[in-house]
């Protein structure tokens, strides 16, 4: 049976050799399944996913000994996850040899195809709204939306102002609603 | 009213994503073998390098050219309005920077030894 930390008791394991990977898997445990449904709304496909999700832990195994806890753990593995997420999207953009008027069309049929989503007409036509948005309003837009995460712990994780993130939200959803509009 | 509800009511706020059976059982097993193994912290023995050779004597002639500097420098700054301590600046004002390359070069002295002197005489 997996032993029950909380943070401060974690943060003191880690400290300690012996100890350090126990903790290190608790984290894994605990923060698993949050961190892959944020990635999972970012990059869509389970396989990527996946793989940036490992991507992440590894990440943060190989700088746990320079985490000294003046964040949160879950700020963090947060940040990690967002930035893996990003350079992956930045990557996909450069390589992919999409059509420039409607870059969401080819990812949105993708998605209809895709074994892993089981959504409605109106949950595809949701996201194909947020492709259009530019990738960090999307994420902030998912985290608010999804996640109801508040605007302060969202700050600490973005690194952006409580105020830009409310009105990144806010643009955010009127384009959303404007793309949907016509739809319904 | 949240400014996301027609959103909301149009859409709703569910998952439409799904993930394989048991992904997330075998999620924490499969990263843990993953994980690179930390590099032993052991404490390295000080190697004997070329520079840790020469280290101290560069710094040695480093600090001597510095001090020889600051001594040049500060005869030029100070001014002869002290009178119980012009003598002593005379002196040293009489002593020029050749004369003091000339009497390193006769006194066979080495930069070690220089500085030693140079310190003990502070």
């Amino acid at each position: 049976m997996t032993p029950s930390y909380n943070e401060k008791e974690v943060l003191i394991l880690l400290q300690q050799e012996q100890t350090q990977k126990e903790a290190f898997s608790w984290i894994v445990a605990q923060y698993s399944e949050q961190l892959y449904w944020q990635i999972r709304r970012m990059v869509l496909s389970h396989e990527d996913a996946n793989d940036l999700l490992q991507n992440t832990f590894i990440k943060a195994w190989t700088n746990i000994d320079y985490f000294r806890g003046e964040a949160k753990l879950s700020t963090w593995l947060y940040r990690i996850a967002l930035n893996e997420c990003l350079t992956f999207l930045n990557k996909q953009r450069a390589s992919s040899l999409v059509s420039i008027d409607e870059p969401e069309a080819d990812v949105v049929t993708k998605l209809e195809g895709d074994p892993y989503f089981s959504g409605d007409e109106a949950q595809l036509l949701l996201q194909k709204a947020l492709l259009t948005l530019p990738e960090k309003q999307r994420m902030v837009f998912n985290l608010k939306y999804y996640q109801e995460m508040k605007y302060e712990e969202m700050s600490n994780i973005l690194g952006t102002s409580v105020g830009a993130l409310k009105a990144s939200y806010h643009h955010a959803v009127k384009k959303i609603e404007y793309f949907l509009k016509d739809s319904f | 009213m949240k400014e996301e509800d027609e959103i909301m009511r149009k859409c709703g706020n569910g998952n439409p994503f799904t993930v394989p059976e048991g992904y997330f059982d075998h999620f924490r097993d499969n990263v843990m073998e993953r994980l690179p193994e930390k590099e032993a912290q052991t404490l390295r023995k000080p190697g004997r390098t070329m520079w840790s050779k020469v280290k101290p004597w560069f710094y040695m002639t480093a600090v001597f050219a510095g001090m020889l500097l600051g001594i040049h420098f500060m005869l030029n700054l100070t001014s002869s309005d002290q009178p119980g301590k012009a003598p002593v600046r005379a002196e040293k004002e009489m002593v020029t920077d050749q004369d003091v390359d000339v009497m390193m070069d006769r006194s066979m002295m080495d930069d070690y030894s220089l500085y030693e002197c140079l310190t003990e005489a502070e």
